[in-house]
């Protein structure tokens, strides 16, 4: 924490929090990496993918999320940008309108959950996995809007701008890897 | 040999009383409630080992039938391995690690306290189902179809795989805490060439934490779906040996996780031992970077006999083999450190030496097994138990009891006394020798591990009744450590601050150090700051011995560093209260969900309280 930064140390070249939040999320990637490891490995286990009789998924549903969240990691950026400008408002306001994609993406989630016809193990397998790997992600995509949380708090409670921008910093880093495991989740899933 | 106190405003953050440790946030404080935590799970362990080796002193039924001795075995080794050696040598490198590198904290203090309580109280979550008369019985391996609903019914295998979840974010917590300090948190002059090899071997445990945690993490999950959503990623419809490859990319790791600090606690005692510096710095950092790469490149030499196919046998035969080579770079350095020094013998030595010599002989049955046409006759025999504990208990305890023995003047203010070491040493060199050595020789005997009886009439009574008398041993000198610590505490003999004529930074603050380590921030000009300290400005060669230009303001190194106001800070209980919501969280989504909506709520308040507390201090920071 910056509590413990002193003058007779060199400040460090990334912050603590922004340093801690790249190594947290390389293990993140690490869990999906797993997971994804899982889904190749229990894909050789049936003749076809999709497999005979799978319940198909909704491509115009998948396509607008991921466009939902690819909106919100470009709005992420840009209201970074303005707490580094030292535009505190619209800092909060870029961040409220992020949090507010990621909401819409997660209700798109729900919506192919439901198509999927909600959590039937017994369904078989790609249904299943399907809302494994996306169950997953749409659990780290809500820790993503948690994540915003400190840096809103900074805006809302008139913090210096350069506090609010250390902590949105912090937060986008954590937004755009959800991004990039979506994508990555997606190829793995529609991969021949 | 400590600072004086030059004017630096330092703010007072030590409490007394329990509730000062409850709330505490200073990292040494942390790291002897993880010794102290890892120490008692130790005892119930042992405990456990010692009622393994009863029930085998004959062939029949002493003490327990199968189905409580698979308990036991269970939570033996679930108990040494996540609640003893991997949380104890967090504590040490908690403890450590910040003042070998001069800093006055971890980097994330708070989050420091939050792993430590992740790490309590999982570990107390997954001993309650002692309570729930339902306890993990499938090995600490937990493979399905043993694991699964079928063959694992009862709570206690859910229990263990949700313990091991809290368990593991707490540990991946401090492994981040870790890395972000030693790569930030360094005193100025203190290059990556110049950092203690025991900070560098908490780096890449770190390291390896990281990229191997997460990945159990998921298994735990896969196959805690199995067993509650009627899932079968590894059931029939699944595939079962999924888990095994999930299970050991965390646990062949996690050997080098438990075994990395030992390596590194050795080569701090070396050295100091010998009167030299450590031969070969750069190849012992490069072998220790080595091995964390080549860890998790080998973990299908767990499964040689499930049947994968010849070339990924081949492959990991190779890995397995190559590892051993940077870690004989390794036993190499170290005996080049001692050739030609002026040794002496004190109790660190002494585990140290019994370190090398033990953990040797464990390196070396792994090569054996390394090797796939002998391992598919040792696999599941007693040969690999002698193996693993030659290298756990060889390696990681005689380190750990190193480590304890080296630093506990620096701990406590007093030493412990050399006249029992000795005896704790050599009764513990002798009883662990006596258990474990007869086990390669019954391992290729054939005796099968993980069961609750043998045979009789195969000749192995003697050495299983030789086995049990050595556990005895080392159950007495382990009391011996005890007796050793209580004695000492009530003798309070002075250390002063480097007893030992240190090499490493520690040794330049008061012991116990204050607070906030040191009054004045150290500077770095050798891999030996306080040898340069101690044989003054003459000796202290100019800044090239680490190699590289250092970083920071160390062209003002020799000049005395300026004393500053060190804000740490204040204790929090909100850590342990996360942390107990999660634990919380866990536990009721396994049990009854009004305490997992209970958790959750207490571990929401204490998120808000901890983003609150965050800003207030930074506002307070601003101010100033």
């Amino acid at each position: 924490m910056t509590a413990l930064a002193n003058a007779a140390r060199p400040a460090p070249r990334r912050p603590n929090a922004l340093l801690g939040m790249l190594v947290f999320v390389t293990a993140e990637c690490m869990f999906f990496v797993g997971l994804g490891f899982a889904a190749l490995q229990l894909r050789r286990t049936v003749p076809a993918w999709p497999p005979e009789g799978a319940p198909g998924l909704d491509v115009p549903v998948i396509l607008a999320s991921t466009a939902i969240l690819l909106a919100s990691s470009v709005t992420a950026r840009r209201a970074v940008e303005h707490a580094r400008r030292d535009e505190r408002a619209a800092a909060g306001r870029g961040m409220l309108v992020t949090v507010a994609l990621g909401g819409a993406f997660l209700a798109a989630q729900a919506r192919q959950f439901v198509l999927l016809g909600g959590w039937r193990p017994a369904e078989g397998l790609y249904g299943t996995l399907f809302e494994l790997l996306a169950g997953f992600h749409g659990l780290h995509v809500l820790v993503g809007l948690l994540a915003w949380a400190p840096a809103l708090a900074a805006a809302r409670w008139k913090h210096p701008a350069r506090t609010v921008h250390a902590r949105a910093l912090v937060g986008e880093l954590y937004w755009h890897f959800v991004t990039l495991v979506w994508l990555a989740l997606l190829a793995l899933w529609f991969m021949p | 040999m400590s600072d004086p106190m030059e004017g630096g405003v330092v703010a007072a953050r030590w409490r007394r009383g329990p509730l000062g440790w409850l709330a505490t946030v200073d990292h040494k404080r942390i790291g002897l409630l993880y010794i102290a935590a890892a120490s008692v799970f130790f005892v119930l362990g042992g405990l456990l080992a010692l009622l393994i080796r009863s029930e085998l002193w004959s062939p029949g039924y002493q003490l327990m039938g199968p189905e409580t001795y698979n308990r036991v075995l269970t939570m033996h080794g679930t108990t040494m391995i996540f609640l003893f050696v991997i949380p104890f040598l967090a504590g040490l490198g908690n403890y450590f690690a910040p003042l070998m590198i001069g800093a006055p904290d971890m980097a994330f203090p708070r989050l420091n306290a939050l792993s430590f309580w992740l790490f309590l109280f999982g570990g107390v979550f997954l001993y309650s189902s002692f309570l729930t008369g339902s306890v993990a019985n499938a090995g600490w391996t937990s493979y399905p179809p043993l694991a699964g609903a079928t063959y694992g019914a009862g709570a206690g295998i859910d229990y263990w795989l949700m313990g091991l979840i809290v368990i593991g974010s707490g540990s991946l917590v401090g492994a981040i805490n870790f890395i972000v300090t030693i790569w930030n948190m360094r005193a100025p002059g203190m290059s990556w060439g110049r950092i203690p090899v025991f900070v560098w071997t908490v780096f890449v445990m770190g390291q390896m934490v990281l990229f191997a945690t997460p990945m159990l993490t998921g298994g735990l999950i896969l196959l805690l779906f199995d067993r509650n959503l009627g899932t079968s990623f590894f059931g029939s419809a699944g595939y079962p040996v999924l888990w095994q490859h999930i299970f050991w990319f965390y646990s062949h790791p996690a050997v080098y996780i438990m075994i990395l600090p030992a390596f590194g606690v050795i080569s701090e005692i070396l050295p100091v031992f010998s009167r030299k510096p450590i031969f070969g710095y750069k190849a012992l950092v490069g072998a220790t970077v080595a091995i964390g790469v080549l860890g998790f490149m080998v973990w299908a030499h767990h499964m040689f006999t499930v049947g994968l196919n010849p070339t990924a046998q081949m492959v990991f035969l190779v890995a397995t083999m190559a590892i051993g080579v940077p870690t004989g770079v390794k036993f190499f350095n170290w005996i080049a450190t001692m050739w030609g020094g002026s040794i002496s013998f004190p109790a660190p030595m002494k585990f140290a030496l019994g370190f090398l010599s033990m953990f040797l002989i464990g390196g070396i049955s792994g090569i054996f097994q390394a090797s796939t046409p002998l391992d598919l006759q040792l696999h599941d025999s007693y040969f690999i138990v002698a193996h693993l504990h030659y290298v756990l208990f060889g390696g990681s305890i005689f380190g750990i009891f190193a480590g304890a023995y080296y630093w506990w003047p620096k701990m406590f203010g007093h030493r412990l006394g050399e006249r029992l070491a000795g005896w704790h040493f050599w009764l513990m060199l002798v009883g662990f020798n006596l258990t474990f050595f007869p086990m390669h020789l019954l391992g290729l005997d054939g005796m099968p591990r993980r069961v609750s009886d043998y045979p009789a009439g195969r000749g192995w009574e003697t050495w299983n009744q030789v086995e049990t008398v050595g556990a005895y041993m080392l159950g007495v000198a382990v009391l011996l450590f005890c007796a050793n610590v209580l004695l000492a505490a009530r003798r309070r003999e002075p250390a002063g601050d480097d007893p030992w004529q240190g090499n490493t930074l520690e040794w330049l603050t008061s012991s116990p150090p204050p607070a906030h380590n040191f009054h004045t921030p150290p500077t770095v000009t050798s891999l030996r700051p306080a040898r340069d300290r101690r044989l003054g400005p003459d000796h202290a060669p100019a800044a090239r011995e680490g190699g590289r230009e250092p970083h920071g303001n160390a062209a003002a190194a020799p000049a005395r560093a300026q004393a500053v106001a060190i804000h740490l800070p204040e204790p929090t209980p909100w850590p342990p209260a996360l942390a107990l919501g999660t634990t919380l969280l866990a536990a009721g989504l396994i049990t009854t969900l009004v305490v997992a909506v209970a958790g959750s709520l207490l571990a929401a308040v204490a998120l808000l309280m901890l983003v609150r507390e965050d800003l207030a201090l930074e506002r307070e920071e601003g101010a100033r």
